[in-house]
Parts: C-alpha cells; sequence; structure tokens
C-alpha cells in the first residue's frame, strides 16, 4: 500500500521536507577524515571482529576446559563457572545483537530489551547463589579459612569485591539500555 | 608487522570505508530524522555521532534480511528517540557536520523549521511514524519499521494528521 495523495497542507510539508532532504542529499556535509577518525576510535570490544577471532577465542577456551577437567579434576568448580560464564555471554551477545539488528522493528527491539532487562536480573540471581558455594570452595582450595572467623572474613571480603563488580556492571547495561518503561508505556500507547 | 596482524587491519580499514559510505549514502535521512528529536546544533552533532557509532556496530550483525535502507532507519529512529531521552547525559563530541550546509538560505531554513516545529509537538513515536510518511515510505515499509501492522500505521497517521492540522491552525508559526 502507498502513501494517499496529500492535501494542500500536507503537500506543501512534503515539499519542505524533500527540498531540505535534497539540499543535504547534494551536500559535502560530513567530514569524511573525521567520521573514518571516530570509527577507528572505537574500541576492540565494539568494531566488528572477524570470524576467525570467535573460532580462536572457542579454541582457547575448549582446550583449556578439556586441560581442567582431564588433568584437573579437583577443580571442578572452576570448568563449571566459565561454562556458566560462557553460557551467560553467549545469551548476552545474541540479545545485544537481535537488539542491534532491531529485529522486529522497534516494537520487537523493546521487547527484547524487556526480555533482556529480565533475564539479566533472574540469572544474577542465579549468579549470586552460584557464588557462595563457589566462595566456600575457593577459599578451602586455596586454604584460607584456618578458622570459622576467618572464613567468614574471606568469604565477606570475596563477596563485597563481587557485588562492586556487579553493581558497576548492572548500572552500565541499564544505563545503555535506556529509560525502557516510559518507552514501553509509549509503545502500548501507541498499539 | 606481521601477515595476519596486517590482514586484520587491512580488513578493518575496508570494513571502516564501507560504514562511512553507508553513513554517507543515508546522510540526509540521518540528519533530517536527527534534527526532529534534537534541538540544538550540538545535540544534532552528538546525535548523528551516536548513530555513526550504532552504524558501525551493527553493521557485522547486519545480515541483509532486511533492506539496507529499512535497517537504516531502524538505527536512526531507535538512536534518535533514545537520545532524546538521554541527551542531558551525553557527553560532548566534535562536530562531523558542516551546519552552514543545512542551513544554507534563509528562506528555506525558515520553512524547515515551521516543519520542524509542528512535528516537535508530537511525542516521539507519532513523530517516527509521520517521519517516515514524509520520506514517503509506502506503508508496509512503515510497518516493518516501526514493527506494528500496516493498518494500524495508516489509522495512527491519519489521527497524526489531524492532530497536525490542528497544531499548524492554532500556532502561529
Amino acid at each position: 500500500m502507498k502513501t494517499e495523495p496529500h492535501s494542500d497542507f500536507f503537500d506543501s510539508l512534503a515539499d519542505i521536507w524533500v527540498d531540505s532532504r535534497r539540499r543535504i542529499e547534494t551536500s559535502d556535509i560530513i567530514n569524511r577524515k573525521l567520521l573514518l577518525q571516530t570509527l577507528a576510535d572505537k574500541s576492540f570490544w565494539l568494531a566488528p571482529k572477524p570470524r576467525a577471532f570467535y573460532i580462536l577465542f572457542a579454541i582457547i577456551f575448549i582446550f583449556g576446559l578439556s586441560y581442567c577437567i582431564t588433568f584437573r579434576p579437583g577443580y571442578w568448580p572452576v570448568p563449571a563457572l566459565c561454562i556458566f560464564g560462557a553460557a551467560d555471554t553467549a545469551w548476552q551477545t545474541e540479545i545485544r545483537d537481535r537488539i542491534r539488528r532491531i529485529d522486529g522493528g522497534l516494537i520487537g527491539m523493546q521487547r527484547n530489551l524487556n526480555l533482556y532487562r529480565r533475564l539479566y536480573i533472574w540469572l544474577s540471581i542465579v549468579m549470586w547463589l552460584i557464588m557462595i558455594p563457589f566462595l566456600w570452595w575457593f577459599g578451602n582450595f586455596f586454604e584460607l579459612y584456618s578458622d570459622p572467623a576467618t572464613a567468614i572474613a574471606c568469604m565477606s571480603l570475596l563477596a563485597a569485591a563481587c557485588i562492586v563488580v556487579f553493581i558497576i556492571r548492572t548500572y552500565k547495561t541499564f544505563r545503555a539500555l535506556g529509560d525502557l518503561d516510559a518507552f514501553a508505556a509509549e509503545l502500548k500507547e501507541l498499539q | 608487522m606481521s601477515n595476519l596482524s596486517r590482514m586484520k587491519t587491512n580488513q578493518h580499514q575496508k570494513l571502516q570505508h564501507e560504514v562511512a559510505d553507508l553513513i554517507d549514502r543515508h546522510k540526509a535521512r540521518i540528519i533530517m530524522i536527527c534534527r526532529a528529536y534534537t534541538r540544538s546544533r550540538e545535540d544534532l552533532d552528538d546525535c548523528f555521532q551516536d548513530v555513526a557509532t550504532r552504524i558501525w556496530e551493527g553493521y557485522a550483525n547486519f545480515r541483509g534480511e532486511a533492506a539496507e535502507a529499512t535497517w537504516v532507519y531502524r538505527v536512526i529512529l531507535n538512536c534518535a528517540i533514545n537520545f532524546s531521552r538521554r541527551s542531558a547525559r551525553q557527553p560532548s563530541t566534535v562536530s562531523l557536520l558542516d551546519h552552514d550546509i543545512i542551513e544554507e538560505n534563509p528562506e528555506s531554513t525558515r520553512a524547515t523549521q515551521k516543519l520542524y516545529t509542528l512535528i516537535d509537538r508530537l511525542n516521539p513515536l507519532e513523530k517516527a511514524l509521520v517521519l517516515l510518511w514524509l520520506e514517503n515510505l509506502p506503508y508496509s515499509e512503515i510497518a516493518l519499521i516501526m514493527g506494528i501492522s500496516v493498518k494500524n500505521v495508516s489509522v495512527k497517521l491519519t489521527r497524526i494528521k489531524e492532530k497536525l492540522k490542528t497544531y499548524a491552525n492554532t500556532t502561529k508559526l
């Protein structure tokens, strides 16, 4: 379906738009040198990466895990946490890609953003539950706990460090996601 | 420099040029839409840069499932709407645009200003719909970009046009 013919009023609006657009289109408005510089300045993690990078990363990861499981079975919580971390990174990457591709249009994107936010919170809760036995194992493995008081102190210290990392990460993530609630309300109104 | 790292650098530079070309092809769309969501030259610059960054980040994942223009429209609208919400938190940036070209002659500048003043009274999503309509896109493509049905686009646009007409009659521009 194509847009219906404009009335005079809307014709004039469309004409202004087309005129302004044409002026920009035919101009040399962009400072290409600065634009290329801006793209080059974006950090490695933001820039598109070649497939070889992911393949190399996966090989190193699988090799490390295989070594750990085969020759250091006592270290099992480490590969377990790595697998959890890899799964966490994989779904986050996938959903972020979906958001970047804007699958399902603006509304689909907002749905994905909300899904991301919800899953992020639940996975963080699961991660915390996993962290408690892990911190216990970690301290015992490296003989950090000589008595119950030291155990509590060490676990508190490690937990505090994890909490700080978690808060910074969550703050950054949610700031990047923007003001979703207000947007979701507007989308509801639009539909 | 090893062959591998030289190859990586070349590939990276090639990507940069591809993205710069894409931004250049769609510059009018980016500027016209960003302008509707910003209130100053500085904000327009920041918004433009935001869009450029998003295109750069998303370019590798752009699978060509949608037309290039559709994808670019989505990115611009998403960035511009989000930008208008968090413009207060944006850091200042270097200008990538030559503003003298945007405001070339006073007559057309006044007309464009009028148009933007009218559009500015709409909420961000209504604005998005009307901007896509001004771009003369078919309803089916507007629906694809917005993620709503064609019928919804048609109904919403009729209401928005009525609103715009009322604004134009009640506001002395």
